[in-house]
């Protein structure tokens, strides 16, 4: 399901949030980076409609916000879920009155996998047993996008790969499309077809995944070499005590032009950083 | 929408053991005479589903909704309509217990039917201008407008005691048209709460 | 089959991707005909974008290692090992240039070369 925002802009007191446009082309998994309070979750708010008085337009797969089918979006969202007293068992009976395509054994394949037991209330499951429940309940209805607001933080690294994998497999069929807005940079780094960057309620970077990889790099040289490169090839530049470093795109050609200086592949913390501390 | 009525529902029957304890306990105390008790089944129906808007709350569950595949408007039908369902439920106990009780002692079924009228349109009225305000400003600040509407109702009828003639109800009460009149206000109340509350939240940023 | 990827590599991760293969072709792991896993299903038992494995795949069969065909996927092409092994050792011819040059440099002997090369590359 593809997504396509246009002059989309949502001001509070303090912040706003502005895009001029965004294309999210179904097929992919695409991350969404920044800072907390960089609009990661204004933007996804705005697209389920749970912010709905703002400028612009949002479509999913070409419907405006009154006919957006939310049968096809599963959703695991930050601090936002069904009511903790009820019991795991009970979101069965309300999730099939609500989704057409509501897989009750899909869910209990889940719990299963996930190791979530039935009786017991949401309120006594630790943090990341939440999340796995969450995640499930998204899964489980079948849909054709997911929108992940932090899905994988309080997770641990050995659950984290399992739900990695199960993005994987959602992947499988072509329609489909993963947003997941996280902290977690590492997961995405390799996965991610699409690497979204924002900051301050802007798009500051929206790039393919291997071109952030491949592409783009850091110089980190002396007060000597960092003036003999040209301001045009500088993207990012951040001062250390005893360093520059640099942040450049185009390594190849630019491995060319400064044959002596070494060009690091960049990771998406790193870039983060630059992007954001950097000038 | 019918979904979200069962999760109501099902917040209810999480607490449900409570219920039965405080229906239990009026019952013991009204076998000793107490006959205030018959209001308080429907009451309690009111209490109850007012409380699944503070558990909604909790868990964020009301943007939540938002991201289902629900209308907004729907969202709020399923509140009026679960309240209403609850009062009904709240009533079939209410008959159900004054018919228990009749078998203890002497039961005025007549004096019941008018409490729970009574209790019918008061809590038609306290929801139809309270749901609204939750809506609007949350269930926080809700539970306060709810303790000073009661507060002004009571002291409406404090003062109407006070100065007033009681023989205006007898003669409010045998005559039909004014009944029926008071029937149709009130459902037009609710509705009007209901179109209210829908706009409400068909604006409202989570 | 085996496709192994490092992260720290400086290497492209599809670059890395199109060796492995290659190197299954050249020892014969995979042989003409034998169907590739699909993109979408290798990204998911690599755990890299399906973009970079597709990019592989194009250059894979632009240099005629692989053929695709809409709809049933991707196949080891008709191969001229020949032509691979050739390619292999001229590669090879290039490190021997390098590292000849390296010891002419810093005098070490071709005796010494040649021991080390029986060391490392072990029996046969």
């Amino acid at each position: 399901m593809e997504i396509e925002i246009k002059d989309l802009e949502k001001s509070y007191d303090n912040f706003s949030l502005k895009i001029p446009e965004l294309k999210i082309p179904k097929g992919m998994i695409v991350g969404l980076i920044g800072e907390n309070g960089a609009g990661k979750t204004t933007l996804i708010k705005c697209l389920l409609n749970i912010i709905t008085n703002y400028k612009g337009i949002i479509k999913i797969e070409g419907k405006t916000k009154e006919e957006i089918d939310f049968n096809d979006i599963g959703v695991v969202l930050d601090n936002m879920f069904y009511p903790d007293v009820l019991k795991v068992k009970d979101l069965v009976t309300i999730m099939t009155s609500i989704y057409n395509n509501f897989s009750k054994e899909v869910f209990y394949q889940y719990l299963e996998k996930f190791n979530l037991p039935k009786d017991k209330q949401i309120k006594t499951l630790s943090k990341g047993m939440k999340k796995k429940l969450e995640l499930a309940s998204a899964l489980a209805h079948k849909p054709k996008l997911l929108i992940l607001d932090e899905a994988t933080s309080g997770l641990d690294p050995v659950v984290r790969r399992e739900v990695l994998d199960i993005f994987l497999e959602f992947m499988q069929q072509e329609d489909h499309t993963i947003l997941i807005s996280t902290h977690i940079t590492s997961e995405l780094e390799r996965i991610a077809d699409k690497i979204i960057f924002m900051n301050e309620g802007r798009i500051i970077l929206n790039e393919e995944g291997d071109t952030l990889i491949e592409d783009y790099g850091v110089i980190r040289c002396g007060e000597k070499e960092y003036k003999m490169i040209d301001k045009e090839d500088i993207i990012r530049c951040y001062k250390n005590k005893y360093d520059y470093e640099i942040l450049v795109k185009d390594k190849n050609r630019l491995e060319n032009k400064y044959k002596d200086m070494v060009i690091d592949k960049i990771s998406l913390d790193e870039l983060m950083v630059l992007m954001i501390k950097g000038e | 929408m019918i979904g979200l009525i069962k999760k109501d529902l099902l917040i209810i029957k999480s607490n449900l053991k409570q219920y039965i304890v405080i229906c239990l306990l009026v019952f013991f105390l009204s076998l000793n005479g107490n006959d205030f008790a018959y209001f308080l089944p429907v009451f309690l129906s009111m209490s109850i589903y007012i409380s699944t808007f503070s558990y909604d709350n909790l868990s964020n569950f009301d943007s939540y909704a938002i991201s289902l595949p629900v209308k907004r408007k729907n969202i709020v039908k399923a509140k009026y309509l679960g309240s209403l369902l609850m009062f009904v439920l709240g009533c079939l106990f209410t008959l159900g217990y004054a018919f228990i009780l009749s078998l203890f002692r002497d039961i005025n079924f007549i004096e019941i039917l008018i409490t729970v009228y009574g209790g019918f349109i008061g809590i038609i009225v306290l929801e139809a201008i309270l749901y609204p305000l939750i809506f609007k400003f949350g269930i926080e600040k809700g539970r306060v407008f709810l303790f000073v509407i009661i507060a002004f109702i009571g002291a409406i009828f404090g003062i109407a005691l006070e100065i007033g003639d009681l023989t205006i109800f007898s003669k409010i009460l045998n005559n039909k048209i004014f009944i029926i009149l008071i029937n149709l206000f009130i459902i037009g109340l609710f509705l009007l709460s209901y179109y209210i509350a829908r706009r409400i939240i068909l604006k409202k940023d989570y | 089959m085996r496709i192994v990827i490092s992260n720290s590599s400086k290497v492209p991760i599809y670059e890395q991707i199109k060796k492995e293969i290659i190197r299954g072709i050249g020892n014969k792991e995979l042989n003409e005909g034998d169907a590739l896993p699909s993109i979408r299903v290798l990204a998911k038992d690599i755990r890299i974008s399906v973009m970079t494995i597709k990019k592989a795949y194009d250059e894979l069969e632009k240099e005629g290692y692989i053929v695709t065909q809409a709809g049933k996927g991707s196949f080891v092409a008709p191969q001229n090992i020949e032509l691979l092994r050739e390619q292999k050792q001229r590669e090879i011819e290039k490190y021997m240039d390098n590292i000849i040059e390296i010891a002419k440099q810093y005098n070490i002997s071709k005796r010494e070369i040649l021991d080390l090369m029986e060391f490392m590359y072990g029996s046969d």
